[in-house]
């Protein structure tokens, strides 16, 4: 299979193609393809290992850590994947599950997303369904002054998603209310099932306040009576390695 | 004098458009900004030779191209060119109104000429000299004008920022205390960045301020401070729109100078083909003979007494007005009223040719007037304690206030490539520690290649569909060349030269500009440095939703396996969590947020937490196997073990069809699909108790051999087979 795959991909066809050629399913196709692709830089990596000059500790993660050595060159983690290209020469997806929320006006946000063939495997292998036959939806939550973690919401609300999406703006949304929006499946008994989960975006205000929120936080923070500002900040620090202790 | 301040606050910025290539249309923005608005705001400046207030920011593109010898000569080139053809036409037969304006642009250009030598071709030097002699502030903006609230990382904002700053640095010898934000853009948040980079004050549009929480007492009046303490300044829209607007603003007048009417599109082709593109495209010469006249397309010859004049009667005009202004607002104390009017640079000379002589002769009719005229940075010098600190939402000085400029459907494709090379360099940064020359020059190079197309210039000219291509092709260079620049690094494939060649193509900020580790968290410091690192290698991956459940040998295995030398990581369900004992990684992963009422897709939720945790740990810790103990986590853990290519060993303690032993729902035969699935693409099966061997046999028809489990087994992974064949 392999053997046939290279030679496709040779010939430039897409992971989409070659599947269909070969009847098999683009995961797999995907799989062979960039375990190969990673065999070829590995052994790349075996053959400078054999120089005398740099011998470099190859870790899976890449994470090196040795006294600094004169131009000692240090390998890094997987190799960049290789992603379908347009014909700009841009990838037309990452192998990313990211969903991300910004604010585009007081009663709008744009979203994107991004799913990686694994989770789409998982969905897969659980509902033993084809990816593409699944009911995506999107699901909108007013969670302001709430603690979603805790199952809270003030509403919520979905609606189904059109095959080949990977961005959306949602509108309207109310001005000064915090979101946070779901992509996900919806199963065959009725459940919204959420894949992935954006941070939480606030919508700003648009016009002067009448009755604010803002007072008594801003007061507490600024008389350091909390650790943390009691609002949303969409800034926060990104931790490549986030949920490793 | 008055009671009440004015402080002008004028941006100059541009994105970066040096190209090493003559002929690049784009770099002629730079000349005429320098021709129309740079210079003449310093003859302005030099002509009045005292303290004005006023806040110049220069953006760090401007200043390295500023500073750029080839951009220099360019220009030098531009303007004896421009000389040339002025010469050549004054040899024509012209109407004397004609010839008077090219006699105005003769002079004008030899002083330009003269003025640009005077300063050693940088202008960064004069801008500096003025500042010396304390007749104006001087600030700067991030890195390229990146637009803050749309960045995925705090990292990211940081690294606009403080490279902004050492830029700005590097040229000026100090540190200025303001910044301006691109496109007057505020976060919540962004403050937070900014006063930890040593930055204490910044300008918003009028309605930030005006729908801020609590509504600040003086409305616009005065600046108030964000939480996080930055002073933010509020463009005065009112005053601001006497300048600006194109309906009720001065530079409308018809004595003006008319800026679409060019003399390279009133002449034929072979008339100035020599001063036009080699490649025959017609472009702006910059002599512009005709004043707007009026709202026809007829246009008179510009007569540069009478625009002259009419700028004395505007800046009385808007001094007058100001001055009723203040005194309306005189009754406002602590602090007194201050009118604070933020502008592009480039309004001033460029779109409005008459606008630095009307700033100039403004100040002097302030001085008529009473009106004092004082920078942001003198103001909260004197009134810091009767500032007012509020929470200010999201928005922009941009169309409709808010973000619509930067992203809507004709430039939203970008954003998801920017957040990617975000997570990468953290990527990047995290993985790579090593100090050598070439590791911190790679990331150099990709901190400036993402900041190069971060800048708010690509998505605003999308939106605006003027230069469109030139905009979205800038845009993808510079991701391809991250890409480019990082596949080598990973493959260890860079050299120095090759980098050094790179940024000769785009000799934007000197490398010690750029923090190699902006993007480094403390985190991923330690994870990657002190995390101890026998814990990355030749792990072992149990999955289970009874890690602590008496009745399943889990723990005590994985206690045994951890004393026999394996590396052992166990992801189970509970609290969201991590505990490492006996030697072991303990996860525990819990599904959150608003509840799934079905039983079978509350596991697909669990799968999918256990799936995010596994892919984590991925990073850094290299899997030798995959052993579940759970039909209920059985999706996550085969999918795993499938897409990374690792043997998958599985525990049966009990089958669907003992636990509902007369169930026939969809739920059970759902659980009996995925769990003859699971066990099907097993490697090595473990009975824990002898009952579920039949059921394995003859309902699930797995041929493979069952083996008895036992917590002390020795050596239970023997029998997996290698290598391990995929699909």
């Amino acid at each position: 299979m392999l053997e046939k795959i290279i030679k496709l991909k040779e010939q430039g066809l897409t992971i989409k193609q070659i599947a269909e050629k070969i009847e098999s399913t683009e995961g797999k196709v995907k799989y062979a393809w960039s375990k190969y692709r990673k065999s070829l830089t590995e052994n790349k990596a075996v053959s400078t290992e054999s120089s005398p000059v740099a011998k470099p500790k190859k870790k899976k993660a890449g994470v090196t850590v040795s006294a600094p050595k004169q131009n000692e060159i240090v390998p890094a983690l997987t190799a960049v994947p290789s992603l379908e290209r347009d014909a700009f020469g841009m990838a037309t997806h990452y192998e990313d599950d990211i969903i991300h929320a910004i604010v585009q006006s007081p009663t709008a946000v744009y979203v994107y997303w991004e799913l990686s063939e694994l989770s789409r495997k998982m969905l897969e292998t659980h509902y033993h369904a084809s990816f593409d036959s699944f009911r995506k939806e999107m699901r909108i939550i007013d969670v302001t002054l709430r603690d979603y973690e805790k199952g809270e919401v003030n509403r919520s609300y979905q609606f189904e998603l059109p095959e080949m999406t990977n961005t959306w703006f949602v509108r309207p949304l109310m001005p000064n209310t915090t979101y946070i929006i779901e992509w996900g499946i919806q199963t065959i008994d009725g459940d919204f099932l959420p894949v992935l989960r954006s941070k939480p975006v606030e919508t700003p205000r648009d016009e002067p306040v009448v009755d604010g929120r803002f007072s008594e936080v801003v007061a507490r923070w600024q008389y350091g009576e909390v650790e943390q500002p009691e609002w949303v900040e969409v800034l926060r620090p990104y931790s490549y390695f986030d949920r490793i202790r | 004098m008055r009671k009440g301040y004015f402080s002008l606050v004028l941006h100059a910025h541009l994105p970066y458009i040096r190209h090493q290539e003559a002929h690049r249309l784009e770099e002629r923005w730079m000349y005429e900004a320098i021709s129309e608005t740079y210079i003449p705001l310093l003859w302005e400046i030099d002509r009045l030779e005292r303290p004005l207030g006023w806040t110049i920011s220069i953006s760090p593109p401007v200043i390295e191209m500023l500073a750029d010898s080839l951009i220099q000569d360019r220009y030098v080139e531009h303007l004896d060119d421009t000389l040339r053809l002025i010469e050549q036409e004054l040899q024509r037969e012209l109407v004397n109104e004609e010839r008077d304006a090219l006699l105005f642009y003769k002079e004008r250009y030899h002083d330009l000429k003269v003025t640009f030598e005077h300063w050693g071709r940088n202008l960064n030097h004069a801008f500096r000299h003025y500042k010396k002699q304390g007749y104006l502030e001087l600030m700067t903006c991030t890195a390229t004008h990146g637009f803050s609230p749309h960045m995925l990382s705090e990292q990211a904002a940081r690294s606009e920022i403080q490279t902004g700053l050492n830029c700005f640095e590097r040229h000026y010898g100090y540190r200025p205390t303001g910044l301006w934000m691109p496109e007057c853009a505020y976060t919540p948040g962004l403050d937070k960045i900014m006063y930890e980079e040593g930055i204490r004050y910044t300008f918003v549009d009028e309605h930030s301020i005006l729908n801020a929480d609590p509504t600040p007492k003086h409305g616009i009046g005065a600046p108030v401070y964000s939480p996080h303490g930055v002073a933010l300044f509020p463009r005065d829209q009112i005053i601001s729109g006497r300048i600006w607007s194109s309906v009720i603003g001065y530079p409308g007048h018809p004595d003006y100078r008319e800026f679409y009417r060019d003399l390279a599109y009133d002449r034929e082709w072979d008339q100035i083909a020599e001063f036009m593109h080699p490649e025959g495209l017609r472009y702006d010469t910059g002599l512009k003979l005709h004043r707007v006249t009026g709202e026809s397309d007829q246009k008179e010859y510009y007569v540069r007494d009478w625009a002259w004049k009419r700028t004395d009667v505007h800046a009385n005009d808007f001094a007058e007005a100001l001055a009723n202004h203040l005194d309306e607002q005189s009754g406002q104390d602590f602090p007194p009223f201050l009118v604070t009017a933020p502008f592009d640079a480039e309004l001033f000379g460029h779109w409005w040719f008459e606008g630095p002589d009307f700033l100039g002769k403004t100040m002097e009719r302030f001085e008529d007037y009473g009106i004092e005229s004082i920078s942001p940075a003198m103001f909260l010098e004197r009134h810091f304690q009767d500032i007012e600190t509020v929470h200010i939402a999201m928005g922009t000085w941009g169309r409709k206030g808010y973000a619509d400029v930067w992203i809507n459907e004709r430039n939203d494709w970008m954003i998801r490539h920017l957040h990617q090379l975000e997570k990468r360099l953290a990527g990047v940064v995290a993985r790579n520690r090593h100090q050598d020359e070439l590791t911190v020059k790679a990331k150099r190079q990709l901190i400036r290649e993402y900041l190069l197309a971060v800048s708010s210039d690509w998505p605003f000219i999308l939106d605006g569909q003027t230069t469109a291509q030139y905009a979205a092709n800038r845009f993808r260079e510079h991701i391809k060349r991250f890409e480019e620049t990082e596949r080598r690094l990973d493959a260890q494939e860079l050299t120095l030269d090759w980098l050094e060649e790179r940024y000769a193509e785009y000799p934007f900020l000197a490398d010690t500009d750029i923090e190699p580790d902006v993007f480094l968290t403390p985190h991923d410091y330690y994870v990657a440095v002190q995390r101890e690192a026998s814990w990355n290698s030749e792990a072992v991956l149990l999955v289970t939703t009874q890690y602590d459940d008496p009745n399943r040998p889990v723990a005590e295995y994985a206690k045994r396996l951890a004393a026999s030398g394996e590396n052992v990581y166990v992801i189970t369900s509970g609290a969201t969590g991590y505990r490492h004992e006996d030697g072991i990684h303990v996860y525990s992963v819990e599904v959150n947020g608003l509840p799934l009422v079905q039983t079978y897709n509350q596991l697909a939720g669990l799968n999918l937490a256990v799936l995010r945790q596994a892919q984590a740990l991925n990073k850094i810790v290299e899997f030798r196997l995959v052993h579940n103990f759970n039909m209920e986590t059985a999706s996550a853990a085969q999918s795993f073990a499938e897409m990374n290519g690792l043997p998958l060993v599985s525990n049966v303690y009990d089958l669907e069809s003992e636990r509902s032993p007369s169930g026939t729902g969809g739920l059970v035969v759902a659980i009996k699909r995925l769990e003859g699935e699971a066990l099907r693409h097993s490697d090595v099966i473990y009975l824990e108790r002898e009952e579920a061997r039949n059921g394995i046999e003859q309902d699930y028809h797995v041929a493979k051999e069952l083996r008895t489990f036992q917590v002390d087994l020795e050596n239970p992974y023997q029998h997996i087979m290698n290598p391990k064949k995929n699909g």
